[in-house]
């Protein structure tokens, strides 16, 4: 099969009162059809722009983009035939609903009678057809979403790009629309590229994603493997809520036995993990605040005495402040009998916890399993 | 109590406001009463007394083949001046808003006209269209356009066009001005979300640009509108309404009325038919194109 979408080694610069930025650095990727692909970052990370030159909105500096093996790099946006959703909306104010959905087919000089017909249908699905006579500013922040939707999906594209589509409404909406879209990709059959700073979003909705840091894609991956296996410690500690605990640890014990000290901690190393840590002298240490357990004394790794818990109803978000002063947080279902102040001793879950390079911050071992060679 | 608080609070208000309102009925309503109250009486310039005639003046007015004449002239001056602001306005309003080389130098350039004084215009205008020494016949002569100077104030069938194209060059900015500060305010995710739906450049001018400055289109049509129906100084300034009658537009009819004739109460019935016409046309305007609504800027 082809792949849908491919970027090859796009870069994109900017050049701002005489600076020259890398706002995309030398992107490659590829995207099969019919995934749900998202690239997901901070906020100036290159994401928007990433979208926009895949759109054709954006030149690119160099390299080339590619849809179904074809080279669109030079094909302007009208003639690309995506349908993409802008993180304002931009609706056209002047036109109703029915309209504005049924545009691209106007502009494509589809008969009005069909045209009608797919509108309907469009609306159908996204559950606004009372609202077709109305004009944009008539609708609430998440209807006149779905419309933008409509707008996007009515021509079949085989590409659709969302930027931020989520991104105006509140939180309620939010979880909803995220189903619908889900739903929506599910029956529409199109290569979806999405773009949220969101990561509950590109979490839950991906197939994969794309973890954006100052232009570059630090990990292509699954969901999963992104949160399981990440292959930095920024993408280790962006993805999660709360963030992953990173510590420095000091690499220590005799040869042949070393162990990692630090954070209050002392810890044993496989004999896997003693071979890929051979020669470091100082690491850090990663542990999801899930993976930290209240154990008895004898089976503790670890104490530390409870600062403050944040009840996040099911479970609790504990701060707890180690031995030598490492602040570290723990997310469990903690005995409502255990008050800030309390002196605690905490269990490392050893399937699950990352060591990672002190200096570039690339993943050495993740207690799940051996990473294989990046 | 509370009834008689509010009560006591509208007297206040009414107080507080009544010296501006009568300065103002003083000063801008008595006037206008005044002049259309002439409009029924027979008024001299030179005799003090004036005589109730009723519809008399109006009647006289009416049956004069001048005064439809010039009505005509009226509505060709307006459409022409108009049409030709909204041209300009549009034609530049559009190219000054692209990214385009001394672009900035450009806009403030475009409003040097509407800061001329209008008699400077009229001289500057006389000057370079002048048949002997204009620059502009200089120049068709030249390149071979024409073989004979065109006299462009002096010529029966020349002096409108001329007059309209001068008058549509001077209050162009105007228009220039209004719909480049509407274009600016776009919102160009409008013209990227018609290219991601497939449209092309006129489509994009057809249904993103045009819609947008419609409500303004509409504004400068019926402000210059009004405004071109009583244009009076420019034309007088160039052509004194000649060569004959040909650019003798309604203003230029009652002031020849006015001060030629000395019949203050005729020419005060056509101010009263000015009056009237320009009163239905924003009557229609106002009816049909709902501009309140219409200037509300939703993006
Ligand atoms: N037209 C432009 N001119 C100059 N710099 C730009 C332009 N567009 C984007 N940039 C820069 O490129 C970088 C990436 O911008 P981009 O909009 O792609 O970020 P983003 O990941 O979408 O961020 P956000 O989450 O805030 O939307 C930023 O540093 C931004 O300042
Ligand atoms: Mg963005």
């Amino acid at each position: 099969m082809s792949v849908a979408l491919k970027l090859d080694n796009v870069t994109k610069t900017f050049t701002q009162n005489g600076k020259t930025i890398a706002a995309v650095d030398d992107l490659s990727l590829d995207i099969q059809p019919g995934e749900f692909f998202t690239f997901v970052g901070a906020s100036g990370c290159g994401k928007t722009t990433t979208l926009r030159m895949i759109a054709g909105l954006e030149t690119v500096s160099s390299g080339k983009i590619l849809f179904d093996d074809q080279d669109v790099t030079n094909v302007t946006t009208q003639k690309r035939g995506i349908g993409m959703v802008f993180q304002d909306i931009a609706l056209f104010p002047f036109m109703s609903i029915r309209d504005n959905i049924g545009y691209p087919l106007k502009v494509a000089g589809m008969p009005k009678s069909q045209i009608a017909q797919k509108v309907e249908a469009a609306a159908d699905l996204l559950s606004i057809t009372d609202k077709l006579s109305m004009r944009p500013t008539q609708l609430s922040g998440g209807q006149q979403q779905r419309v933008a939707i409509g707008r996007a999906i009515v021509k079949e594209p085989k590409i659709l790009l969302l930027d931020e589509p989520l991104s105006a409404l509140d939180a309620r909406l939010r979880t909803e629309m995220r189903t619908e879209i889900l739903r929506l990709h599910r029956r529409i059959n199109a290569t979806i590229v999405y773009v949220t700073h969101d990561q509950v979003e590109a979490m839950t909705m991906s197939s994969r994603v794309a973890i954006m840091e100052a232009g570059r894609a630090a990990q292509v991956d699954t969901p999963r493997q992104v949160f399981r296996a990440p292959r930095y410690e920024s993408v280790a500690t962006f993805i999660g809520t709360p963030a992953m605990n990173v510590w420095d640890m000091q690499v220590t014990g005799k040869a042949g036995q070393p162990v990692l000290q630090g954070g209050g901690m002392t810890v044993a190393l496989t004999r896997e993990d003693a071979a890929a840590l051979d020669g470091f002298r100082w690491v850090r240490m990663g542990v999801r605040p899930a993976a930290l357990k209240i154990v008895p004394q004898d089976e503790a790794d670890f104490s530390a005495v409870l600062h403050l818990r944040e009840p996040l109803g099911f479970e609790d978000e504990c701060h707890l402040e180690t031995a030598d002063g490492t602040d570290i947080k723990l997310v469990g279902r903690v005995p409502d009998t255990l008050v800030e102040g309390a002196s605690l001793h905490i269990a490392v879950d050893r399937a699950d916890y990352c060591i990672f390079h002190p200096d570039t911050g690339k993943a050495l071992r993740h207690g799940l399993a051996p990473l294989t060679a990046a | 109590m509370a009834n008689t608080n509010q009560a006591r609070e509208g007297a206040w208000i009414s107080a507080a406001i009544a010296p501006s309102l009568i300065l103002l009925l003083i000063v801008a309503y008595l006037p206008i009463l005044y002049a259309l109250s002439l409009a029924f009486y027979d008024k001299s310039a030179f005799r003090p007394d004036m005589e109730w005639v009723g519809l008399a003046n109006a009647e006289w007015l009416l049956a004069q083949k001048d005064f439809w004449a010039a009505m005509g002239r009226s509505v060709v001056f307006t459409l022409g001046t108009v049409g030709f602001q909204l041209a300009f306005g549009l034609f530049f309003g559009l190219l000054l808003n692209q990214a385009i080389a001394g672009r900035s130098v450009m806009r403030s350039l475009v409003i040097l006209p509407y800061l001329l004084p209008t008699i400077v215009i009229g001289l500057v205008f006389r000057w370079i269209l002048n048949p002997e020494f204009g620059v502009v016949n200089q120049l068709l002569l030249s390149s071979g356009l024409i073989d004979r100077p065109i006299n462009f104030f002096g010529g029966i069938d020349a002096a409108m066009p001329s007059i309209i194209i001068t008058t549509g060059w001077q209050y162009g900015s105007f228009a220039v001005l209004l719909i480049l500060a509407r274009l600016q305010s776009i919102n160009p995710r409008l013209y990227e979300a018609a290219r991601s739906c497939g449209a092309g450049t006129w489509r994009c001018f057809v249904d993103v640009t045009l819609p947008n400055l419609r409500t303004t289109l509409l504004l400068i049509a019926l402000l210059r509108g009004i405004w071109m129906f009583n244009k009076f100084d420019l034309i007088w300034i160039i052509t004194q309404g000649g060569p004959l009658q040909a650019t003798e537009t309604l203003p230029i009819y009652i002031y020849e009325i006015a001060f030629r004739d000395f019949d203050f109460g005729r020419a005060a019935a056509g101010c009263v038919a000015i009056f009237i016409i320009l009163l239905l046309f924003s009557f229609i305007y106002f009816k049909f194109f709902n501009p309140t609504k219409e200037v509300e800027v939703n993006r």
